[in-house]
Parts: C-alpha cells; structure tokens; sequence
C-alpha cells in the first residue's frame, strides 16, 4: 500500500498527480500533506471509504496523535475497518472480531477436549502397561505433564502392591 | 446542563456538543449522560455525523447492534491508536491458529497413544505371562520401587525414549516392553528422536546410574540411526557392537542383563559407566558371558 512512500516524503513532491486524499477533496496536495504518504493516487478507494467511515478530519487527527512509524500501520487498520463497515454497516469488523472470538472459544474447547482423551489414553496406556507388558503411552509436550504423573502413580501402586 | 424535557439530564453527546438534547435525540439512547468517554471515543473516530449516516442507512432493529459496535469499535481504537480492532483480529487469527496447530499435534498424539495400545495388546496376549514369570524369577519386581523413584527423579523420559526406537527399530515389543517396565516408566516418549549424536554422549558422559541401564537398552538405537553416531566416540561403536546381542537375546536373558545393569547401577562403583561398557562389549558375542560379564561388573 502506502509502505514504499511512508519512509519518503510525499508522492506529490516528485508527481504532479495529487495524493487520493486531496484529490477526493479536489485540493491542491501541498508538500506537507498529512495524506500524501499513506493514500496514494493509485489507490482511490483506500481513501474514500476512511473518508466515509470516519471523516478525514478525525483520520488526520488520529494520525497527528501518534509517532510518523506507525502512522501507515494506523491508516491500514483504519482503512480495513472502513472497508469492513461499508461491507457490514450494523457490525463492520466487530462482526470479525465475535466470529473469531467465538472461534477461539470453540476451539478452547474442542482442545480440552481433546486433551481430556489424550489425558485418557495416556492414563490407560500406562495402565495397561503396568499390568501388562509394562509399556504405556507418553506425551512430551508440556500440557500433558500430568500424564507423566498419573503413569508414574499407576506404577507406585502397581509395585507397591507386588512387593 | 441542558434539560432534556425540563426532567432528565441531556445525553453524553448532547452534552458535548452543548446543545439541546431534544426527545427526538437519535444519540440518546446509545449515549448515556453518565458516560461521557464513551461518546468522547466514538466521537473522535466517527464523529456525530458519520455515526448518524450509518444509523440512517439502517432498519430501526439495527441501530441498536450498530450502536454497540460502533462504541465497541471507538473503545478499541481509544486503546490501541494504532491497531484498533485490525490489531485484536490479527491476533484472534494468531490464537485461531495456534490452537489449531496444538489441536493437531494432541490427535496425532491420541492416534500415536492407540496404535501404541493396539500394538501392546496383541503383544500382551502372546507373552504376558511368560514376562511376569521372568520378572519373578530374575527378582524385577522386587526392585520396582526403585526404578519408581528413578522415574520421579526425571530420569524416566530418557530410557523410554530410547526403548521406544528399540520397539519401532527390532519389532521386538516383548523385551522392549519389559525392559521399560523394569525401568520404572511405562510411557513410550514418541517425539524424542534419538538421532543425535550429542544426546548420546550426554547420556554417556554423565556417569549417572541411569547410564548403566542405558547399556543393555541403547545399542539397537544407535545402530538404527546407522552413520549418524559413529562418530570418535569409543562407546559409540560399543553400542553399535552390542545391537546383535540384543537383537539375539531372549526375554529371560534381556532380563538377566537389565536386571544385572540395574543392579550394578545401585552400587557404589557403578558411577564408571565406561567401565561397564566395555565389559559388555567384550563378551557380546556370547549371551551367558555377557550375563557372567555384568554379574561380575556390579560385584566389582
């Protein structure tokens, strides 16, 4: 997008073509145009959906508030959310976030879950190791410590009991 | 301030704009007079009227979704300037993946966990009672409380590890299984790759009593991994001289070694595990020697 003029100074230095800001607001792009650098003329929409989302005003206040580094970064996330807004007015990128969110859930879950069967059959396998041929199941990672602790626990009582 | 209806207060953003907060006020509803940063944020990125234009475009049931988004949306932006809610998405797709990725590793390991099971029962209906007969006879089972605390100590993961590349290398699952069980860890460390010639030698260099164990359960593995561990190392090439005798050896007699290592290992002298080796490696070839040969290495 805007990455290969944010470091530089304004596009407009060097073209005559204005900046999608000022040309939008059919302006003259001056050198120390606040837009310049982060809405190229190449890039129309970019500008426009900020500008009816938020207000150029808000936009170039929001930028004048934080450091010129991160300033592209800003004007990404402002133009995704924009885009995200004309496409759903009632929830525009929120309507991302609860779907994710609810995803994350899910997926909290679902790990859980899966981790209670690990947990299981880590538990069996040890057991079945233990009065069988000794050999059970051992998972490595560090969620599933408490395998390692039940087999170990398995085997007390499994020596205790054979003394 | 201004009195909206001569009765209640005006709303947050009539307030802020100092005016009239007449009944009709499209804002009041969403903007309470007692929350005034609320109205400050949504004000800052949307302003009065983008917000108004929004709500405008929208079905009388909608606005109050909207509404809500759109403080949940200025909220945001009034925490991360830069981010916004682009930044909390990003990092929900972070989450997302994660969780898949972890989510995947913990089926494989189920799906390792029942093959393992389905191996260990076939296994078990064979030789099961020809294990526990052994173990009674060679006195195994007596020391389980030993190779108990080995394991509680945190020395259990190592000697599974390596009986787990015995159980896929020989298809031996019988002596293997009895070797873990003697070991005091009835888990198999699936993702633990013996493939690396340092981790040998750390094992082999600690002069730990768990290294004399190692003697009878690594050859095999080092062997599997074939030109990867014949590096200078002298013991090396005692493991690799060692894998047919393991290969050959018989439950009983897989007992008779381990049983002898382990009892070497809870001797005094048993800090040398060099010394051991090559007593192992110089009577390989003949199984009752090699069982004499550790015999005489934990007497000595």
């Amino acid at each position: 997008m805007a990455s290969s003029s944010s470091s530089s100074p304004s596009p407009c230095y060097y073209s005559n073509s204005p900046c999608a800001a000022c040309k939008f607001l059919r302006r003259k792009c001056l050198p120390g145009c606040t837009f310049a650098p982060y809405f190229p003329p190449e890039e129309p929409t970019k500008f426009a959906n900020v500008h009816k989302i938020f207000g150029a005003s808000n936009v170039s206040k929001l930028l004048n508030e934080i450091s010129p580094h991160q300033r592209e970064d800003a004007v990404n996330s402002l133009a995704y959310e924009a885009e995200a807004r004309i496409k759903d007015p009632v929830y525009g990128c929120v309507g991302s976030i609860s779907v994710l969110q609810r995803q994350v859930l899910k997926l909290q879950k679902e790990l859980e879950a899966t981790n209670a069967d690990l947990m299981r059959y880590a538990c069996d396998g040890s057991l079945a190791g233990v009065l069988g041929t000794g050999s059970g199941s051992r998972v490595s990672d560090g969620s599933s410590s408490a395998s390692f602790d039940q087999g170990s626990g398995c085997f007390v009582r499994f020596s205790s009991s054979n003394p | 301030m201004t009195l909206k209806g001569g009765t209640s207060q005006a709303c947050a953003a009539c307030k802020y704009q100092r005016r009239r907060c007449l009944p009709e006020c499209q804002l009041a509803p969403y903007f309470p007079a007692d929350q005034p940063k609320m109205f400050q944020n949504a004000h800052r990125l949307f302003g009065v009227s983008n917000i108004l234009k929004i709500l405008k475009q929208l079905d009388p049931s909608q606005k109050s979704e909207a509404m809500r988004s759109i403080i949940y949306q200025s909220d945001i932006r009034d925490k991360y300037p830069v981010a916004g809610c682009f930044g909390y998405i990003h990092q929900l797709h972070y989450q997302i993946q994660r969780g898949e990725e972890e989510l995947h590793a913990i089926r494989s390991q189920i799906a390792l966990c029942k093959m393992q099971q389905q191996q260990q029962t076939m296994g078990q209906n064979d030789d099961d009672n020809q294990i526990m007969q052994t173990m009674q006879t060679t006195g195994i089972i007596g020391e389980d409380e030993d190779s108990t605390s080995l394991l509680q100590l945190g020395m259990g993961p190592p000697n599974n590890t390596h009986n787990n590349n015995i159980s896929s290398a020989n298809n031996n699952i019988n002596n293997n299984n009895t070797m873990m069980f003697e070991n005091g860890g009835g888990y198999v460390n699936e993702q633990f790759c013996w493939n690396n010639n340092n981790n040998l030698m750390d094992f082999q260099l600690a002069g730990d009593v768990v290294q004399q164990q190692f003697a009878v359960v690594v050859p095999s593995s080092s062997q599997e991994m074939g030109a990867g561990i014949n590096n200078s190392s002298s013991l090396v090439h005692h493991f690799r001289e060692m894998h047919p005798f393991l290969d050959a050896i018989d439950d009983r007699q897989s007992f008779i070694d381990s049983k002898v290592a382990y009892e070497s290992s809870s001797s005094e002298e048993s800090s040398d595990p060099m010394k051991a080796m090559d007593h192992q490696v110089v009577e390989s070839t003949d199984l009752k020697n090699a069982a004499a040969c550790f015999s005489l290495t934990s007497v000595n």
